[in-house]
């Protein structure tokens, strides 16, 4: 890989920064740049898992299915950060569905491919985990924290536990209130 | 003096697969240590410098809630590893780590492994594949417990009822905070 077409690369997904020109040609020759448009969902709940994406520009929303086929949002993320990576450590279907909320730019890595790296013991491999592994930490701390809140103020957090679910007693139709 | 920790490597999941002349090599950046229950193996909120591989024992994870109250967040025993958090992120310890039994745990130095990674020693590969794994399957439980929590408020209540009046049993008569697993 050349040295512009490197810097071009780096300069539009730092989480590849680690690694060296080969190593960078090593991940291209498994990804795909993918424009996205607002509004698109890029992962369905339910599908099997082909890809994990680092979200170059852009936000999306994760959303959940309720079993009354209710969908719940569980979380929105700006980039850069990545989704879809649980799918790195089994063959289970996608556990969350993933939509575009603004135009956005993603790097998509093929999971297959990147597992065959991974068992290969390739640098190139183990350097981009090293880079997702800190957001993955991130996100663990933040449950860990809400974990500490609420048992800081049980007694207000149960109240409004209760209250939601009052709330969602009223708010379905047939069943008791 | 320093008491060989190639005896208990060979007695740990991570370890296997790895050459003799490997774990000799691996077994310079590992120090043995030994807990009585009790005793903190790290503290919440303190830098984080190493972390551990649980030979024997079992570890209670802590938060600290407020100096008075603490809650028990998971109990990790044989083959497992703790300090993950902070080894990727070079963060502060997220949780108190406390012998819950006599515990023998291999310790590494953060600085150490990162050594190991830039030399692409494959254990430091490895290791980086059992944490990034750990961690995955940490945020899918929680993620399912989370979905379950969602799909049926009305047992969340009577679960999160029931933990309360049983820790409120247990600080009328131990006078101590021990919170029953919210499961």
């Amino acid at each position: 890989m050349d040295a512009k077409l490197y810097a071009k690369v780096l300069a539009l997904v730092p989480l590849l920064k680690p690694l060296s020109p080969d190593e960078v040609d090593e991940i291209m020759a498994i990804s795909k740049l993918l424009k996205v448009r607002k509004g698109v969902k890029v992962v369905e709940e339910g599908d099997e898992a082909e890809a994990m994406y680092i979200l170059v520009e852009g936000s999306v929303q994760v959303t959940k299915m309720l079993p009354g086929g209710e969908s719940t949002p569980l979380a929105d993320l700006k980039a850069p950060t990545v989704f879809g990576e649980m799918a790195l450590i089994d063959r289970e279907r996608r556990s969350a569905s993933v939509v575009t909320l603004t135009d956005t730019v993603l790097f998509q890595v093929n999971l297959q491919a990147f597992n065959e790296l991974r068992a290969r013991y390739r640098p190139a491999a183990f350097k981009m985990l090293r880079s997702i592994a800190p957001t993955l930490c991130g996100r663990l701390r933040g449950l860990n924290d809400r974990i500490g809140e609420f048992f800081k103020n049980p007694e207000a957090n149960l109240a409004e536990l209760e209250q939601q679910f009052l709330n969602r007693q009223l708010s379905v139709p047939g069943k008791p209130r | 003096m320093r008491e060989d920790p190639l005896p208990y490597m060979k007695q740990v999941a991570l370890f296997e697969g790895f050459s003799d002349s490997e774990l000799q090599l691996l077994s310079q950046v590992f120090r043995v240590r030994r807990f009585t229950p009790g005793e903190a193996l790290a503290r919440e909120g303190d830098a984080a410098p190493s972390f551990f591989v649980v030979v024997a024992g079992i570890v209670s994870v802590v938060k600290e809630v407020s100096p008075r109250v603490r809650q028990r967040l998971a109990t990790i025993g044989r083959n497992r590893m703790l300090g993950q958090i902070p080894l990727i992120d070079g963060g502060r310890r997220p949780n108190t780590l406390e012998a819950a039994a006599p515990v023998i745990a291999l310790e590494c130095i953060r600085d150490d492994f990162e050594r190991l990674f830039n030399a692409n020693s494959p254990f430091a590969y490895k290791v980086l594949d059992f944490v990034v794994t750990d961690l995955s399957q940490r945020l899918r439980q929680t993620n399912r417990l989370l979905e379950e929590l969602l799909a049926n408020p009305g047992r969340t209540l009577s679960m999160v009822y029931d933990a309360f009046i049983e820790v409120g049993k247990s600080v009328h008569e131990t006078g101590e905070f021990k919170a029953a697993g919210l499961r």
